[in-house]
């Protein structure tokens, strides 16, 4: 049954790119198709989850593809982001759809590629072949990069240049790693099984641990130059300020994840191999600091919102990391700041979209008294912003909380002050900037005339506003006893692998 | 006999490596990639690897039409299209860049010996050289300020992967190369496609124009 839910939903998503490029001719209806097909797409991902309940984590297609608690959190990450954001692209891009400066051409380059950019995100998380992860996950560079260009702008090239060759050579990388994992599991018989997942992590006994310590490092840089760790986080803020908000807020919602997705595959192998020494894990837990590091250094001296934005990324994939490498309840924690994250900042990344639109600029030292005079996207900016920062009582504080705790129950006492160092640091850094853009007197009067000939938001916009940072505070409050239990499923996969 | 062989064109290999740090102009370049593509790709047939003899044709015959003659051809195409100027121009000197591809593949073999798969593979002088070819690729993607020589660096370092799979994972079926082959195509072609963007919006090959994105 699984397999074809999972058929379905590949039809459905690629049959969405085709449809838009080859019998769509007006830009409104191709730009709908995403926001369409995300919404079916999403309906079947709840269906997944459903026979998932009945029948456990399986393997589909031979034993190609892994449907386990771990694919399923990420799965219901993607659908809902790609839904969430499409529908936001449709009221995103209706000014230059009705002035007519969006192409044709565009539009059906766009929802090709927005389409296939989805179907390989889905095909990474469902991935138990190592060889299938590093293809798919280099196919999603390949076909993202262009998402990134919206107007040919030279900038935007830039950002896509960068993007494609540094991604591109992280995923090399990676390769070396994948055929180093192949190489210390050369004990292993049966054949295929040493490029499984479900296989790798059964016999932890006959894998080569010098060499699969020293795979996982490559693994680690490879998967990390996608996931925005530092210090191979270079590409990011470029490509995240640089390509249209709806494809900002996938990249830093659910690109970023299913890179990590992929280490939280071979965390349990490489640790499985080391005998749970925590070597392994030593090594996230330095990319991790660094991460925290590198944003502490660039988010107070940014000053364009998305680049600010793209820097926090950098910062929280460090904290998820961390999380990760910590271990016990600290792996639940990971997932629960994993799913805040990529809610705040989606709904941080909209906001910025329009708000720059208002103003005609994103650089928050000229942006004044957002709050007042768009206050919808100005108060949803500084919420999901004070959100990202840690304020209590946010989802985000509350998943902070418990990464940190496990590391002073765990006495890991370097990371808790380093940890609450940085994070502090970048709340002092960068609220003054914040505070002023949005509540700072105004003092360029010109702005007025582009705000008046703004419309009003769509009524959709609200909903999806006040919903998300609804939850983002709700969360922060209460966590419903079947989502903690699901993450909590999600999180023994992730410390012990898939039993099957 | 087939040992001997396998060291020749190891030897060739980083031969190429070293004509490609110092050559001027692009197609020398994208000449010395297509020639190494090439040599990559008879190494499944000079080592022992329990693969089906026709799994390590099809590999051979799909590596070098691939990195051999595609590759190069649309890279070929790519310059000739977009016309400019051929010179690549590198940020560091040629002298010094010998110096550094000469002593890439030397400590290559001494840095083989520390890595913890040395154990696993089956000839010294062909994985030594793939960590040269490693570095001199990430050398030539940072050294050379220019875009088509950015994605031959990017070849380079790919080749390098491949040498490692076929050295240390030679047991297996060469499952993943496959994938990799026609990864490394479609990355191309959308790396060209890409450089055509870049020339397009700065009527150059250069990336010094593409730094205006910084901190």
């Amino acid at each position: 049954m699984s397999y074809r839910i999972i058929i379905t939903l590949f039809f459905v998503i690629l049959g969405g790119a085709i449809v838009a490029c080859r019998f769509l001719r007006n830009s409104g209806h191709i730009m709908a198709v995403p926001a369409f097909t995300s919404g079916v797409a999403a309906a079947l991902s709840v269906l997944l989850g459903v026979q998932f309940l009945h029948r456990g984590p399986c393997l589909i297609f031979g034993d190609s593809l892994l449907l386990d608690a771990l694919s399923l959190f990420h799965i219901f990450l993607v659908n809902g982001v790609f839904l969430v954001s499409s529908i936001y692209a449709t009221g995103y891009f209706r000014h230059r759809i009705s002035d007519g400066s969006l192409t044709l051409s565009y539009a059906r380059r766009y929802a090709m590629l927005w389409q296939t950019f989805h179907a390989i995100l889905i095909l990474v998380l469902l991935s138990n072949n190592i060889g299938l992860m590093w293809v798919s996950i280099e196919a999603t560079t390949l076909v993202s990069a262009f998402l990134i260009i919206s107007d040919s702008d030279s900038l935007s090239i830039e950002a896509m240049w960068k993007y494609l060759l540094i991604c591109s050579v992280g995923i090399a990388f990676a390769f070396m790693g994948t055929v180093l994992t192949v190489a210390a599991a050369r004990r292993m018989e049966g054949g295929d099984s040493v490029y499984l997942f479900s296989s790798l992590v059964r016999h932890p006994e006959l894998i080569n641990p010098r060499i699969m310590l020293f795979a996982f490092i490559l693994i680690v840089v490879g998967f990390g130059t996608k996931a925005g760790l530092a210090p191979m986080h270079t590409w990011l803020p470029d490509a995240h300020s640089q390509a249209p908000t709806p494809v900002s807020a996938l990249f830093s919602s659910v690109m970023l994840n299913c890179a990590l997705f992929c280490i939280m595959r071979y965390l349990p192998i490489a640790e499985g191999a080391l005998g749970f020494s925590g070597e392994a894990s030593s090594i996230l837990i330095l990319l991790g600091v660094l991460s925290l590091l590198f944003a502490a250094i660039f988010i107070p001296v940014q000053s364009d919102m998305k680049r600010f934005l793209a820097y926090c990324s950098v910062e929280h994939i460090g904290i998820i990391v961390i999380g990760l490498a910590l271990g016990g309840p600290a792996v639940f924690a990971a997932l629960l700041h994993t799913v805040n994250h990529s809610t705040a900042k989606m709904i941080s990344f909209f906001s910025a979209g329009y708000i720059g639109e208002r103003f005609g600029t994103r650089d928050m030292s000229v942006i004044r008294a957002a709050v007042k005079k768009i206050p919808l996207w100005g108060a949803t900016f500084f919420g999901a912003v004070l959100i990202l920062l840690g304020v209590a009582p946010g989802a985000i504080f509350l998943s902070e909380l418990l990464i940190i705790k496990e590391a002073f129950l765990s006495g890991k006492m370097v990371i808790v002050v380093l940890f609450l160092f940085f994070t502090l640091a970048i709340f002092i850094g960068s609220l003054g900037t914040i505070l002023r853009s949005m509540f700072g007197p105004s003092k360029n009067d010109d702005m007025v005339s582009s705000e008046k000939s703004m419309p009003q938001p769509r009524r959709i916009d609200t909903v999806i506003a006040v919903v998300f940072m609804t939850l983002l505070i709700l969360f922060g409050l209460w966590l419903p006893d079947q989502y903690v239990d699901f993450l909590k499923s999600a999180a023994t996969i992730i410390e012990q692998g898939v039993n099957l | 006999m087939k040992f001997n062989l396998l060291a020749w064109v190891s030897l060739l290999i980083v031969v190429s490596n070293l004509y490609m740090l110092i050559t001027s102009r692009l197609p020398s370049m994208i000449r010395a990639v297509a020639v190494q593509g090439l040599l990559i790709s008879l190494l499944p047939l000079l080592l022992p690897n329990p693969a089906a003899f026709h799994h390590v044709i099809i590999l051979v015959i799909m590596s070098a039409a691939i990195k051999g003659f595609v590759i190069p051809r649309y890279l070929f195409r790519s310059i000739r299209d977009v016309s400019m100027a051929r010179e690549v121009n590198p940020s560091t000197g040629y002298t010094l860049s010998v110096v550094f591809g000469i002593f890439a593949a030397a400590i290559s073999f001494y840095v083989l010996r520390k890595v913890p798969f040395y154990s696993l593979v089956i000839s010294p002088f062909h994985a030594a050289t793939a960590i040269a070819t490693a570095s001199i690729g990430l050398f030539l993607i940072i050294t050379r300020p220019n875009v088509v020589s950015q994605v031959i660096g990017y070849l380079v370092f790919e080749n390098a992967g491949f040498i490692l799979g076929i050295s240390v994972a030679a047991h297996q079926p060469f499952l993943i190369e496959m994938g990799v082959l026609l990864d490394i195509l479609v990355g191309v072609f959308i790396m060209v496609v890409a450089i055509r963007y870049v020339h397009s919006a700065h009527a150059s090959l250069s990336v010094q124009p593409l730094e205006r994105l910084r901190r």
